[in-house]
């Protein structure tokens, strides 16, 4: 007797359809595995930012998790105390903190935290956060004591920046637009708001009462802080997301056409360029001598003031370089560099002839925040959502590590 | 594999979408269109075979429909003859899969594309400049990429049902007009199931993956559309029943000169044929079968057909 429930040979059911039905499904599976559209889904760098007064180091991060956390260090920085984690902000739910990209500004009363959002929120925030909160983890802002917050249109990705007397915060959106607020918080609307045409991811520079920053559309704008009147642009041929560096009267910035500018502070007029590997995206920086700029092509260049490459020849990493890297001017009796490569290496190169000194780390995850400093401390933050401390005079071991996922 | 996969497929989409990106004056919608159409181009050979495939299997269906009949009750003889039949004619069952199969890698890596590409976030823009070729003229000052195309940002999906619904009509015409013809009523019912969940479950997709892959769709599909009606010149699987034009009323016969006149013989739907190719395949159609049954009860390939 026949069994009741045959099964049906597969040769009968492969038609057509049957193929383009198979494709359909595993169009669908591959789309899944992407996570494309998992609703409130953290992101940022790990950013971090450093404040200190007299011994005490304060390492601030916007963490993956939605927080902000500040973890207490010492200038060494070696563990300062049992008790790492100083405070923990994770903000009320109809405040959510999606991702902190560029890092943080840190006042001398407040820290200033700007957010890109939940990947599909369609904004985010800018979070005044006082900076010796009471220790423990709080969702609510002390608006009492001067905490504030303000949504972005938009999104934030390039850190905050104070105005020299830290009464103007600007922070750059992803709407294009520049903003100005007041630290204060009294005024609800911003001061005023300078529009582009472009995102506007970069961090701004403020020196003499001038915002210099990077565009999306391609130029880089000179406005005045106190009220956000445009003296001048200069059109690249590529992205501007670098922060600008101000050196000697002049802005340099690197473009996503593969070129670092070097540009009148007063005038906007052109002093000089340079043609690198790949695009800029990390800032340049300055070690009192020679203007240091690394490149998505995991290339680090030195030129002088006139824009001549000092090095014999650039000091090569292995991945693309999109963290801004520090000087360390105290250590080793000379001035170093620290530079992070995408792919968790952290370098240590001597700024004199552009040597590589050694390695400092292998973190072993990506590193895309700006590195911070704070004498020979210097604090990564990378994409699994640790933060590293490490001593550029005692390298090979972290000097402490702090995971945010805890 | 994710490096072949990123190095053969994904990579050089993202570097040809850039490029014509700049061509069409930083449109990405025009670019995704200027894409598909290279697609199409790139895959013609395949179309066509698959066209010339599906009017061979046309010509095949009166023999197929005489060995559906004569070895109804044996299966396995009735796959054994048909297959024969396709080998004599040259055919390929499966032919018709060919542009498929093509069009499974392309939407996968157009997807994959898409979302690096047009990324909005830091994170993507990072991975794209690792995707662009250094050689890549425009690859510098085309970033970043401008995402709206006619108010719709395409790299999310449509928040509006008009792509879903465009996906949908697009892939049912496009099926309509490709559906192999089968004497198998198993098979024919299949189609019949699949040319309606096809187009629904794509419309389904379409609400969840960014738009720019379902103007893709509708693009690919309305230009497969074009060609199989531009080449067959027969539009009618996709012309609703009510604006086809009535059939003319068919001439009278001619009258057969004297000594060579032959009966005519009706055709199942009553219709009498005179047409020679009709003589020609006698031996052949499926009057072998039932038919002659009929006019021999007891006698022929059908032996449980019961005279009344």
């Amino acid at each position: 007797m026949a069994p009741a429930i045959r099964a049906m040979p597969l040769k009968r059911v492969r038609g057509p359809w049957f193929y383009l039905f198979l494709t359909a499904a595993l169009v669908l599976v591959l789309s899944a595995c992407t996570g494309r559209n998992l609703i409130g889904w953290k992101q940022g760098w790990s950013a971090t930012a450093v404040g200190s007064s007299g011994d005490d180091v304060i390492v601030y991060v916007g963490t993956r998790q939605g927080e902000v956390v500040a973890l207490d260090a010492n200038k060494n920085g070696r563990l300062a105390s049992s008790e790492q984690l100083l405070w923990r902000f994770s903000p009320p739910e109809d405040q959510t903190l999606g991702g902190v990209f560029g890092g943080m500004a840190v006042g001398e009363k407040y820290v200033y935290v700007g957010d890109k959002g939940d990947r599909n929120a369609d904004g985010g925030r800018l979070y005044a956060l006082l900076r010796d909160r009471d220790r423990g983890h709080s969702a609510n802002l002390r608006l009492d004591l001067g905490e504030w917050v303000r949504p972005i249109e938009g999104g934030i990705v390039g850190a905050p920046a104070l105005s020299e007397s830290e009464d103007l915060v600007f922070v750059g959106s992803d709407n294009g637009s520049m903003y100005a607020f007041a630290t204060t918080g009294d005024e609800f609307g911003s001061r005023w708001r300078f529009e582009t045409d472009g995102q506007v991811w970069s961090t701004p520079a403020v020196r003499d009462g001038v915002v210099y920053f990077g565009s999306m559309d391609r130029n880089v704008y000179a406005v005045s802080a106190e009220t956000g009147k445009q003296l001048w642009q200069y059109e690249t041929d590529g992205a501007v997301v670098a922060k600008p560096l101000l050196v000697d009267g002049l802005v340099v910035v690197g473009s996503f056409d593969k070129t670092l500018y070097a540009l009148n502070a007063a005038s906007g007029e052109l002093a000089w360029s340079f043609q690198g590997d790949n695009w800029f995206w990390a800032g340049a920086v300055f070690d009192g001598e020679r203007i240091i700029a690394a490149s998505m092509g995991g290339t680090v260049y030195a030129l002088d003031r006139e824009g001549n490459p000092v090095w014999s020849s650039p000091f090569k990493t292995d991945s693309p370089i999109v963290s801004t890297p520090v000087v360390v001017v105290e250590a080793l009796d000379r001035s170093v560099l620290v530079v992070a490569a995408d792919s968790g290496k952290v370098h240590l190169v001597g700024t004199r002839t552009g040597e590589g000194i050694a390695v400092l780390m292998d973190l072993g995850s990506r590193i895309k925040a700006p590195l911070s400093v704070d004498g020979a401390a210097v604090f990564v933050g990378t994409d699994d959502s640790t933060v590293t401390g490490i001593n550029v005079t005692r390298w090979g071991a972290p000097a402490w590590e702090f995971s945010t996922k805890n | 594999m994710t490096f072949f996969f990123d190095n053969i497929l994904v990579n050089p989409m993202v570097n040809i979408l850039v490029v014509l990106y700049t061509i069409v004056f930083d449109n990405m919608g025009l670019s995704l269109i200027a894409f598909t159409v290279l697609v199409r181009l790139a895959t013609t050979p395949l179309t066509l075979k698959q066209m010339r495939q599906m009017r061979a299997m046309t010509g095949l269906q009166p023999r197929m429909k005489e060995l559906q009949t004569r070895y109804a009750n044996d299966p396995r003889k009735r796959s054994q003859e048909t297959m024969n039949l396709y080998r004599e004619a040259g055919v390929n069952p499966l032919g018709c899969l060919g542009p498929m199969v093509v069009q499974l890698p392309i939407w996968i890596g157009l997807y994959q594309a898409l979302l690096k590409s047009l990324g909005t976030n830091p994170d993507d823009l990072v991975g794209l400049s690792q995707r662009l070729y250094s050689w890549n003229p425009v690859a510098d000052t085309a970033i970043p990429l401008n995402s709206i195309f006619f108010g719709l940002d395409l790299a999310n999906p449509d928040p509006t049902p008009i792509l879903p619904i465009l996906v949908g009509i697009s892939t049912w015409a496009q099926q309509k007009m490709t559906t192999m013809p089968t004497a198998d009523a198993r098979q024919q019912s299949t189609n019949n199931m699949m040319l309606w969940m096809m187009p629904v479950m794509l419309a389904f997709f379409a609400f969840t993956f960014p738009s720019g892959l379902a103007l893709y769709w509708v693009i690919s599909a309305a230009i497969g559309v074009a060609m199989q009606g531009f080449i067959t010149k027969d539009w009618s699987p996709v012309i609703p029943s009510f604006l086809k034009p009535k059939p003319a009323p068919e001439p009278p016969p001619p009258a057969p000169p004297e000594g060579e006149a032959e009966p005519k013989e009706l055709e199942s739907d009553g219709t009498a044929r005179v047409d020679g190719n009709v003589r020609k395949n006698r031996r052949r159609s499926n009057r072998g079968g039932a038919e002659r049954a009929r006019r021999r009860p007891g006698r022929g390939g059908n032996r449980n057909i019961k005279p009344r």
